[in-house]
């Protein structure tokens, strides 16, 4: 984690030769957003007086309250270290403010930020360890993304069958660069697909991360002629991409998820966190799978989860304790890199506290395939199953008090808005699937 | 000899400077219409020459130089009113419409740079006889016993003279050598 001053960053920038600053934020959904400045507009950018027009990013504000001010939080600044070397560039990720100069509410970096706050009030500091999937596809004769690979590589495969194995290298080493700690890069089962995991740190800072990541990913790919994509489900008949997140509460630099005289190595937190974030499943599904295509993803026969059960010894339920780790951690194995990573990592967080304050204890752990059990057998041991569609999802958003008041009123609407209308529009197309199954026959 | 790797958005153009080079006796081993196609192609290679247009569907040269690794050569084979006046590091300009006596002629010189370029790297490497050996750790000894340097540092020091300098390393030791012992 930097620490910088506002000297360091004017050092840096003078002795680096930096010629563009790109303040960054991100949108409700969770992309990327920039204004870029000079470095004549350096001294402006750090005084938090750079603005933009709020009512142009959409959930942000109306247009009669739409100026918005950027406060750049001075230990994300980096150099990119793809940019050419003269005139280099730099960000700033930044934080959202009203003219009044209080944070703005539905800005989801601040929305972490807050239970982040509350988790430390208590002494708890979260840390999030992602692992995050992409495709690499080519691009067609006009240089738009395809769902094209000519590879056909799989788990651990390496070049010549990893036709992505040069693009993912570099990507490694620009992580790298930039401050990053990789810890392991592979392919991953689908052709085409890879992952890169980088090491667990403190919450804000892993969303952080994960922005830059796919960032980093997305250009350094470009480089390669190839085009990455985070979709959840891209091509049907192959495992999709998900952005499994391994959670851990520190209190005092110790793990309180650990407890060696458990079975399961776990403490009664780690029991209650658990017992918090399955409570609030149903809800939390609709921020760390926010999109049509997520629910794509979430079917059996692809290693997704798709009930909402636990287990040590099962590789691929919703929740699972790693055996073998060193220390004690939850991995939820739900969330799709589609997802906002400030939101999903707060109610992640949030659900995880409610759980240990309500001391709420989850179900017994389901060790058998629950994919082979009856419907009746999986109703008679109460297992319950993910939202199966993006309406389903915004449904049990809208039932869930506890979570909307994380995200807050005001975004909670825009959200749940936003999201039936993504879902209308996509109720409104007709399919090739439907075509091919109906057309002849009817 | 270096490969060559062909781009063009009009797929008829590519194919017949590629015809062209290769019964000029060059290997092509790509005929592409993207820039990303071009860069798939040289994850291929490590060192090459790229000929291209000077707008791709999804670039323009001066983007797909950037890309380029710096291994790659390129030759722009474009109007000269489109880059003339843009003088970009790492490329080489061929008026259109090409004379195949030009382009046969500049291809030759890029790979004899290349091969020159080849060779001087393959016998850097080995010329590091003993003697040659000892005069550079002479010249680090030096530096690290009067001026408190690391090895580490003191073979930076060097190598940043040599380069400075435009001399090799060799010469370079020799010189700190003759100047600290004075």
């Amino acid at each position: 984690m930097n620490n910088y001053t506002r000297k360091d960053i004017l050092r840096m920038v003078e002795k680096e030769d930096v010629g563009f600053i790109r303040l960054q934020f991100t949108d409700i959904f969770g992309t990327l957003k920039n204004v870029a400045v000079t470095t004549s507009q350096l001294e402006k950018a750090l005084n938090n007086k750079c603005m933009f027009d709020g009512s142009s990013i959409e959930g942000f504000a109306r247009i009669e309250q739409s100026d918005m001010y950027l406060h750049p939080d001075l230990n994300t600044f980096e150099i990119f270290p793809w940019r050419p070397q003269q005139g280099k560039v730099a960000r700033l990720i930044c934080d959202i403010y009203k003219p009044d100069g209080t944070a703005f509410e539905s800005d989801p970096r601040y929305i972490l930020k807050k239970v982040i706050a509350d988790a430390g009030s208590e002494g708890y500091e979260f840390d999030v360890g992602p692992e995050c999937e992409f495709f690499l596809f080519e691009t067609d004769e006009n240089g738009l993304p395809t769902t094209i690979t000519h590879e056909n590589a799989s788990y651990f495969d390496l070049g010549p069958m990893d036709f992505g194995e040069n693009a993912r290298r570099d990507m490694v080493l620009t992580l790298e660069d930039m401050g990053f700690e990789i810890e392991a890069s592979h392919h991953e089962a689908s052709p085409a697909q890879h992952e890169i995991v980088f090491k667990y740190d403190e919450a804000l800072t892993t969303a952080d991360n994960i922005m830059t990541f796919k960032l980093v990913v997305k250009t350094i790919a470009k480089r390669h002629g190839l085009h990455a994509t985070f979709m959840p489900k891209p091509k049907s008949g192959a495992n999709g991409s998900g952005m499994h997140l391994n959670m851990t509460l520190h209190s005092d630099g110790v793990n309180i998820f650990t407890d060696t005289s458990d079975e399961k190595g776990l403490s009664k937190e780690a029991y209650y966190f658990i017992g918090g974030i399955m409570k609030h499943m149903k809800a939390i599904t609709f921020i760390t799978n926010p999109t049509v295509n997520s629910y794509k993803r979430l079917i059996p026969g692809y290693e997704a989860p798709v009930h909402i059960a636990w287990s040590e010894i099962n590789r691929s339920p919703l929740i699972r304790i790693p055996a073998a780790a060193e220390e004690s951690r939850v991995e939820l194995r739900s969330p799709d890199p589609s997802a906002n990573p400030y939101l999903a990592l707060a109610v992640c967080l949030a659900a995880g506290l409610d759980g240990i304050r309500s001391e709420i204890m989850p179900p017994e752990s389901v060790d058998t395939n629950i994919y082979a059990l009856s419907p009746r057998e999986r109703i008679q041991m109460g297992i319950e199953s993910l939202p199966g569609s993006l309406l389903e999802a915004a449904r049990e958003f809208e039932k869930d008090d506890f979570i909307r008041g994380i995200l807050g009123k005001d975004l909670s609407e825009k959200y749940i808005e936003a999201k039936k209308e993504e879902y209308r529009q996509y109720r409104a197309q007709i399919t090739d699937w439907e075509i091919q199954k109906y057309l002849h026959v009817m | 000899m270096a490969e060559i790797i062909v781009a063009f958005s009009n797929r008829d153009n590519a194919v017949n400077i590629r015809n062209i080079l290769v019964r000029g006796g060059f290997s092509v081993i790509g005929v592409c219409t993207t820039g990303a196609q071009a860069l798939q192609y040289t994850e291929l290679l490590d060192e090459g020459i790229l000929v291209c247009g000077y707008k791709l569907p999804d670039m323009l040269y001066t983007r797909l130089r950037e890309y380029l690794p710096p291994e790659f050569e390129m030759l722009l084979a474009a109007s000269p009113d489109k880059w003339q006046g843009e003088s970009i590091e790492g490329v080489l300009g061929l008026p259109m419409p090409l004379k195949v006596y030009d382009l046969m002629n500049t291809m030759e010189m890029l790979q004899q740079t290349m091969d020159r370029r080849r060779r001087k790297r393959r016998k850097g490497k080995k010329e590091k006889n003993p003697e040659q050996q000892k005069i550079i750790r002479g010249a680090k000894e030096l530096l690290m016993a009067r001026n408190h340097m690391s090895e580490e540092e003191a073979h930076r020091y060097l190598q940043k003279c040599s380069m400075d300098s435009g001399t090799n390393l060799v010469e370079t030791a020799q010189m700190v050598l003759s100047i600290m012992g004075e």
